[in-house]
């Protein structure tokens, strides 16, 4: 996985985290200031109905109370005439019959029986209503209210005791029944309508609740709860009530929830929209910040390999104020710093041995030697005096650095440290600094390479340069010779006399070699052995040895 | 003037009128109309009535003074029907409200008399009947403003209302029969030029209750009767 995905998927997981927090609180909120409106505009709906309903209640009964003290109805009542008691009731109460409308009527009780009743009113109803007059006709009371859904529409009745003024005497009763009529819904803003009805003996009457939840209603009515709410999702509602001080029933005025769900669900896909939206600005950003982070961590990783392999001139692009910039800039830094070293590294090894420039640097070789057994080689130029007469200074060098380039490389290829230059002079060491099993052999080995070498360039030259080999193998000092500000590794002693004077004596494009390479070398190789020559430093003269060839597999 | 004697004289006329106009009827075997009768008299039960409880809901007195009810009283008269029928006396009854009360609050006439209803108190008055023998309603009238009289010409009962006072109420009998009469406070009455025979006496106690007791008058013959048990309510 990518460094840009695992933050795309961290900011991601982080956005939708906050959004569904937010959402949800938000929703839950939304939901409950939604509630806590419908409650309120419910309270206010239900007294609007239930104060109109208490008026036209109040205004009935008192027309009903007036007609049951009126002469003229009690002179009805005793003179028996029951159609004449139907029609006096029915101009009288013309008011708050029109008023209660159709299925209005009333009926009279006189002696505990009926007396008559008015067309229009279901049985049921007229029977409830002749009950409760009978009751009133008992009880003392001036008028009762009840409501009843006897005859399956809900009905008040409005019952009064007829009284014989001249005889302070109950004589009869009279109920009026008023159907209870339920005002058109109240339709909120949002389109919530808030619907009215009456709950009377467990069952609820009005509004347009289908059965299941007319039900649930009807019972948390009949339970008392102030509140009912139906979550039922095809007709969720809240239900508020106001029971009846008297009379029995209660008032309920019901909202459709439906509005809410909708809005909530607006809500919702607007969420999901917005979730969505910021998860994609949120990928966008991520992959863009991602690949802002990428791209300078993969230069700087291009970078690195490059300088691994050894290419110090890489740069990475480090403008910028920010880490991976100043990262940038700390890279070029190194990368610098490598190039320079690097650069040491190659005037070190292009002015002393590759390999002593090697264990210089690895701190092995301190100032002072140690002895030895070292093969010494030097190889010069017969008749350098002549060959340059004549010749430009800058020619002079031109050929002699092409003829040291190519006894150098011979050198290196027989790993020989070269030890130093001095004019048209080679001087190659093997076995040291450090001590091979075969110095002596990759000794004589190179010094018939370089004059076989030599010989080959030679060929088709107009200047054809013509050298001398001398060798010596035997115990040197080694080491580093100098001060400690400017010092030199090299090699001391007889033996590399010996190999100078060797390499002096020597004729052109042969090979002198001491006793101690012949010793070294043994058997591989041809010798022919030379008339001991003087050399200085030496008491007497020293053997000497021409090499000649060398067995391949030595 | 005493409404029972007032009544009682209008009788007496009615009863000369029909002796006079009616030789039938004197052909009955009643010899001397005046020396051949009989009498009735005696105690019939007066039953108890409370006073309305509505006369102390009007206006206070002296303004608006309305008078108790007349005390209670019983009506009695004998036989129905049998009698032959007599034309209606010209005087007619007068029933006036004085007191915010009906007085006479209780009357017999004999059918076909006219009752006046003169309004003696300073504010209206109306006076209407639903009972079935005769429905009238006199409408709202002041003193002074009269109206016609009304002629009771079925027997039975007639309440009599006044819609402006719930309170008011008088009971007006209408009978077929020359003889009647409206007791006293006690319960004693008396009722005399009886054509003997038997009889059936009916005594009307309240709207609700009428007892009625057999009798055989011999001519010249005056019958005491007690009859003041024979209410079935409370009596005073």
């Amino acid at each position: 996985m990518t460094f840009a995905s695992r933050i795309s998927i961290a900011i991601c997981g982080a956005v939708l985290l906050a959004m569904a927090v937010v959402m949800g609180a938000s929703g839950t909120q939304v939901r409950q200031a939604y509630l806590d409106a419908l409650r309120g505009s419910l309270e206010a709906r239900i007294d609007a109905v239930a104060q109109s309903q208490l008026e036209a209640s109040a205004r009935a009964l008192v027309e009903t109370e007036r007609l049951v003290r009126s002469p003229r109805l009690v002179a009805t009542l005793l003179s028996g005439d029951r159609e004449d008691l139907l029609q006096t009731a029915a101009d009288e109460l013309r008011t708050a019959l029109e008023q209660a409308g159709e299925g209005a009527g009333f009926v009279f009780v006189s002696d505990g029986a009926e007396l008559a009743r008015s067309r229009g009113i279901t049985p049921a109803a007229g029977d409830a209503a002749a009950a409760i007059a009978r009751t009133v006709t008992r009880s003392g009371e001036v008028s009762r209210v009840a409501r009843t859904a006897a005859g399956g529409r809900p009905v008040e009745i409005l019952a009064a005791a007829i009284v014989d003024r001249s005889e302070d005497t109950v004589v009869g009763a009279l109920a009026l029944l008023r159907p209870v009529r339920f005002p058109e819904p109240l339709r909120l803003p949002d389109g919530t309508a808030l619907e009215a009805g009456l709950a009377i003996e467990g069952v609820l009457h009005g509004g347009s609740l289908p059965k299941a939840a007319r039900e649930q209603v009807a019972a948390g009515i009949t339970r008392g709860d102030p509140e009912v709410r139906v979550d039922d999702p095809e007709s969720p509602s809240l239900a508020v009530q106001r029971p009846f001080s008297t009379g029995g029933g209660a008032l309920v005025v019901i909202a459709s929830l439906g509005p809410m769900r909708t809005a909530e669900r607006r809500l919702l896909a607007t969420g999901a929209g917005a979730a969505t939206l910021a998860l994609g600005v949120g990928v966008a950003s991520a992959a863009l910040l991602g690949r802002g982070l990428s791209r300078p961590v993969a230069a700087l990783s291009t970078a690195a390999e490059r300088i691994a392999a050894g290419d110090f001139a890489v740069r990475v692009n480090g403008a910028g104020q920010d880490e991976l910039s100043r990262l940038g800039d700390r890279f070029n830094a190194m990368a610098e710093g490598l190039a320079q070293r690097e650069r040491f590294r190659r005037v070190l090894d292009a002015v002393t041995d590759p390999e002593v420039a090697a264990e210089l640097v690895a701190g092995r070789l301190d100032l002072g030697g140690s002895e030895q057994e070292v093969g010494v080689l030097f190889c010069d130029i017969r008749g350098f005096t002549s060959l340059t007469e004549g010749k430009e200074p800058r020619d002079v060098i031109a050929l002699l650095n092409a003829h040291m380039t190519l006894l150098t490389d011979v050198a290196y290829a027989h790993g020989g440290t070269v030890d130093k230059f001095v004019g048209d002079l080679i001087m190659v060491t093997f076995g040291a600094p450090k001590t091979g099993i075969d110095d002596a052999v990759r000794m004589a080995r190179c010094a018939l390479a370089m004059v076989e070498a030599r010989a080959r360039a030679n060929e088709g030259s107009a200047e054809p340069i013509r050298i001398g080999v001398g060798c010596a193998y035997g115990r040197v000092v080694a080491g580093c010779m100098g001060s400690v500000r400017r010092l030199d590794y090299t090699v001391l002693g007889e033996r590399v006399n010996l190999a100078s004077r060797l390499c002096s004596k020597a004729p052109p494009m042969r090979v002198w070699v001491d006793s101690g390479t012949r010793a070294a070398v043994g058997r591989h190789a041809r010798f022919s052995a030379l008339a001991p020559i003087e050399a200085k430093g030496f008491s007497k003269p020293v053997e000497a040895f021409e090499l000649s060839s060398l067995e391949e597999n030595a | 003037m005493n409404p029972n004697g007032k009544v009682r004289r209008a009788l007496v006329l009615a009863w000369a009128v029909v002796m006079l106009l009616s030789p039938a009827s004197a052909a009955d075997g009643v010899e001397a109309p005046k020396t051949g009768t009989a009498r009735i008299t005696g105690m019939v039960p007066v039953l108890r009535k409370k006073i309305p409880s509505a006369i102390k809901e009007y206006g206070p007195p002296p303004a608006f003074k309305v008078d108790k009810p007349e005390p209670p009283r019983s009506a009695v008269w004998v036989g129905s029907g049998a009698s032959p029928t007599n034309p209606a006396t010209t005087t007619p009854l007068r029933i006036q409200q004085n007191g915010y009360q009906f007085r006479p609050a209780l009357a017999v006439v004999r059918s076909g008399t006219p009752v006046v209803f003169p309004n003696e108190d300073q504010l209206y008055h109306s006076v209407f009947s639903k009972s079935p023998p005769r429905r009238f309603d006199l409408g709202r009238f002041r003193k002074g403003e009269e109206p016609a009289a009304v002629v009771m010409d079925s027997p039975g009962l007639v309440q009599l209302f006044c819609e402006v006072h719930e309170h008011m109420r008088a009971n007006l009998v209408v009978v077929d029969t020359p003889w009647f009469a409206v007791t006293d406070t006690e319960g004693r009455f008396s009722i005399e030029g009886i054509v003997p025979g038997r009889h059936v006496v009916s005594i009307w106690l309240s709207p609700k209750q009428t007892v009625t007791q057999e009798v055989d008058l011999a001519p010249g013959q005056t019958l005491e009767v007690d009859w003041s048990n024979l209410a079935q309510e409370p009596t005073k």
